[in-house]
């Protein structure tokens, strides 16, 4: 799976368990930017990637995950 | 109080660290928020309480090395967290570090769970202040209330905060905790604003439906 690919699919689970489909992902983009993103609905968006990429993080890996572009190539790389 | 030590919690304490959360999240009362939250016993959350306390993330109330425990006779009798928002290995703020740790450590029927219940926690939760210096969870215990213990402990995440450079420090308290009211204004706290949660089911969540935001700006004047 490409980096586009990946970032089309997570841009689905954004749109989904943030409530809201004109979410464009960025590279810099943290939760202080997405109006839904609070500590509930995080753990609910970390659960649904692992779940649809069939992927596990490291708790260390998540406690790095600031910004949405680390999501996307923490997922690179475990799918690599 | 004489004879009393202040340091930082170690691995010996979780199982006080671990009675002190759920004494705080009590309150005094019955609710205990995050069982009822993610939907298990209290005897199971607690477990999974300890789980957490045993990684090693840093940086949150859910952190064992936030926590500075006081020791009369050796023994740990009183424990409060604090940390600075934001200052952690990956700059991520505390409530997602507690997300993840919480997120990694129960089972996913429980995250599911939460998300039902999302709507009655979320007037009262209150967002931290980058930089600023955060306490959370404070709990002595009962032969040792009223000698200032708590008082001692503040003071010494006080020097932390200052040591660390922060200009203030916040802390959130429910409004049935008068006893935690008055130690945090006779330690420099002034209540910043008001939090108020309608929602029908909020008493069964937390000690009240009323949280204050608390912050002492005037720790500058602890350099002089």
């Amino acid at each position: 799976m490409n980096r586009n690919e990946i970032i089309e699919k997570t841009t689905a689970i954004f749109h989904e368990i943030f409530k809201d489909d004109t979410i464009v992902l960025r590279d810099d983009m943290t939760a202080a930017d997405v109006e839904n993103w609070d500590s509930l609905t995080h753990m609910l968006m970390i659960t649904r990637v692992e779940e649809v990429f069939g992927i596990k993080f490291k708790l260390k890996e998540l406690n790095k995950l600031k910004m949405v572009g680390d999501l996307i190539s923490t997922i690179e790389v475990k799918l690599s | 109080m004489e004879g009393i030590t202040i340091n930082r919690a170690a691995i010996n304490d979780i199982d006080f660290i671990t009675d002190t959360i759920v004494a705080a999240e009590k309150s005094g009362t019955d609710n205990f928020g995050l069982a009822k939250l993610f939907g298990v016993e209290e005897e199971t959350m607690k477990g999974y309480i300890h789980t957490m306390l045993d990684e090693e993330v840093d940086g949150c109330e859910m952190s064992l090395s936030s926590f500075l425990v006081a020791r009369h006779e050796g023994k740990p009798v009183a424990a409060f967290a604090g940390w600075v928002e934001g200052g952690n290995e990956g700059d991520m703020p505390s409530s997602l570090l507690k997300s993840n740790l919480i997120g990694y450590t129960l089972p996913q029927e429980c995250m599911l769970r939460s998300s039902e219940q999302a709507d009655v926690v979320k007037a009262l939760q209150i967002d931290r202040e980058e930089g600023a210096y955060q306490l959370e969870y404070s709990y002595t215990l009962p032969e040792y209330r009223g000698k200032g213990i708590m008082a001692e402990i503040i003071n010494a995440h006080i020097q932390e905060a200052i040591s660390a450079g922060c200009e203030k420090l916040q802390v959130h308290v429910f409004e049935n905790n008068t006893a935690a009211i008055k130690t945090y204004e006779k330690m420099g706290f002034e209540i910043t604003e008001r939090f108020e949660s309608k929602h029908p089911r909020a008493p069964e969540f937390f000690p009240s439906n009323i949280e204050y935001l608390m912050e002492n700006i005037n720790i500058k004047k602890y350099k002089l």
